[in-house]
C-alpha cells in the first residue's frame, strides 16, 4: 500500500510576541483504518478566462464521468425506472442518479434488467412517460471517506483572487500563490467544490488534486 | 502586520507510477485579530466549539490539528468534524491529521466549529487575519 505524507510548516519571524515555528506531518490513511490511501487524481489544472466570472465546478462529487439514460418512465412516489436499453453501458448498484424529481443523493439500488432499475429513493414527482432522461454517474466520492483536497491559485497577479465554495457556502479566498489543503467529507452528491473568479483581470490558473479513497 | 510563511510538502513512497513529490510555499501578510496555537478539548456539541467567530470584514487563515488524544495525553481514535456554523460540513480530521484553509466568514454569517464524534478530542488550532483579503 502507498504511504503518502503531508507536512505543513508554518513560520514567521515577526508574528505575535515571539517567532512562530510549527511543523507537523500526517500520514494519509483510509477512514477508520491505518491502511494508506490508494487513490489519487494526479495534479489537475483549470484555466479560467478573464471573462468567465461565473461560479464553475472545480471538483465534482462524481468520479469517472456520467452518461444519460433516455426514454425514462418513472411514476410519482415510485422507485422503479423504466428506460430504453443501451448496450454501451452497464448500470450497477451504487451508481449516483441525478435528474428532475430525483431525490438528492439517490443511487441505483438494484439493477433489474437492461431496461429497468430500482432507485434508492422514490421520485418526488413523475418523470414524463417515455420522454424523460436521467443522468447516471459511474461512481462518487462517498461521505466521510478520507479524501484530502489540495487547491492552489497558481496565478501571478496579486490582486486577483478566486472564491472556493462548497454547497453555496463560501469557504474562503485564494489570492495568487495561496494554497489550501483540507479533508473533504462530501456528505452528499451536492457537495461538489466550486470556484469563482468574479473580479479577475487576467486568466486565472487553478491547480488541484484529490488524494484519498474515492468511493471504496 | 507580520509575514507568515506556510509550506506544504507532499511525498509518496510507493506504488503510483508517478510518485507524488512536491512542495509549495506561500507568503501571507497577516494581522490581528489572530490566535496563536491554542489547545482545545472538543466535545460532541459543535456549538460549544466555535473556534473562529463569524467576521464579515476579514479573511482568516486557519490551521487545525487533531492531537490524537482526548485530553493531551490519553490516545483516542475518535475523529473531529470540521463545519461552518451554517452547518455545511467541510471534512473530518482523524488522529494526527491537520488542515489549512482560508475562511472568509461568508459575509459575517458563518464561523468555524469543531465537533468530536463519539467522545472528546483534544485539538490544536490557530488563525490569523489576512491583511490582503476583504
Amino acid at each position: 500500500m502507498p504511504t503518502t505524507t503531508a507536512t505543513i510548516t508554518l513560520s514567521s519571524a515577526d508574528i505575535d510576541a515571539s517567532p512562530l515555528s510549527v511543523s507537523t506531518t500526517m500520514t494519509l490513511s483510509k477512514a477508520a483504518l491505518t491502511t494508506g490511501v490508494d487513490q489519487i487524481t494526479g495534479m489537475n489544472r483549470r484555466i479560467i478566462r478573464a471573462d468567465d466570472i461565473t461560479k464553475v465546478m472545480l471538483i465534482s462529487t462524481i468520479i469517472g464521468g456520467v452518461y444519460t439514460t433516455k426514454g425514462v418512465t418513472l411514476a410519482s412516489d415510485d422507485a422503479t425506472v423504466t428506460h430504453v436499453a443501451d448496450s454501451t453501458v452497464t448500470t450497477r448498484a451504487g451508481q449516483p442518479v441525478i435528474g428532475t424529481n430525483i431525490a438528492t443523493d439517490a443511487t441505483v439500488s438494484t439493477f433489474t434488467d437492461t431496461t429497468h432499475f430500482e432507485l434508492s429513493a422514490v421520485a418526488a414527482d413523475a418523470v414524463a412517460s417515455a420522454k424523460g432522461s436521467l443522468t447516471i454517474g459511474y461512481s462518487k466520492y462517498t461521505a466521510n471517506k478520507a479524501n484530502k483536497v489540495y487547491i492552489c491559485n497558481s496565478s501571478t497577479d496579486d490582486t486577483d483572487y478566486i472564491v472556493i465554495t462548497i454547497k453555496n457556502e463560501e469557504i474562503g479566498r485564494l489570492y495568487a500563490g495561496d494554497w489550501m489543503f483540507f479533508p473533504w467529507s462530501a456528505p452528499d452528491i451536492a457537495s461538489s467544490i466550486f470556484v469563482t473568479a468574479a473580479t479577475q483581470t487576467n486568466t486565472t490558473i487553478v491547480d488541484w488534486m484529490v488524494i484519498g479513497e474515492g468511493d471504496s | 502586520m507580520a509575514t507568515l510563511i506556510p509550506t506544504l510538502t507532499l511525498t509518496d513512497s510507493t506504488s503510483y507510477s508517478d510518485e507524488v513529490s512536491f512542495s509549495v510555499t506561500d507568503s501571507l501578510t497577516v494581522k490581528a485579530p489572530s490566535s496563536s496555537l491554542t489547545t482545545l478539548v472538543v466535545d460532541t456539541t459543535g456549538a460549544n466549539n466555535i473556534i473562529v467567530p463569524a467576521n464579515a470584514d476579514k479573511q482568516t487563515w486557519v490551521f487545525i490539528r487533531h492531537t490524537g488524544t482526548s485530553d493531551g495525553s490519553s490516545s483516542t481514535s475518535a475523529h473531529v468534524d470540521i463545519e461552518l456554523t451554517g452547518d455545511v460540513a467541510i471534512g473530518t480530521l482523524k488522529a494526527n491529521e491537520w488542515l489549512w484553509f482560508p475562511h472568509c466568514g461568508n459575509g459575517g454569517s458563518t464561523g468555524i466549529q469543531l465537533q468530536a464524534v463519539g467522545s472528546a478530542v483534544a485539538c490544536e488550532y490557530a488563525y490569523w487575519s489576512d491583511n490582503t483579503a476583504q
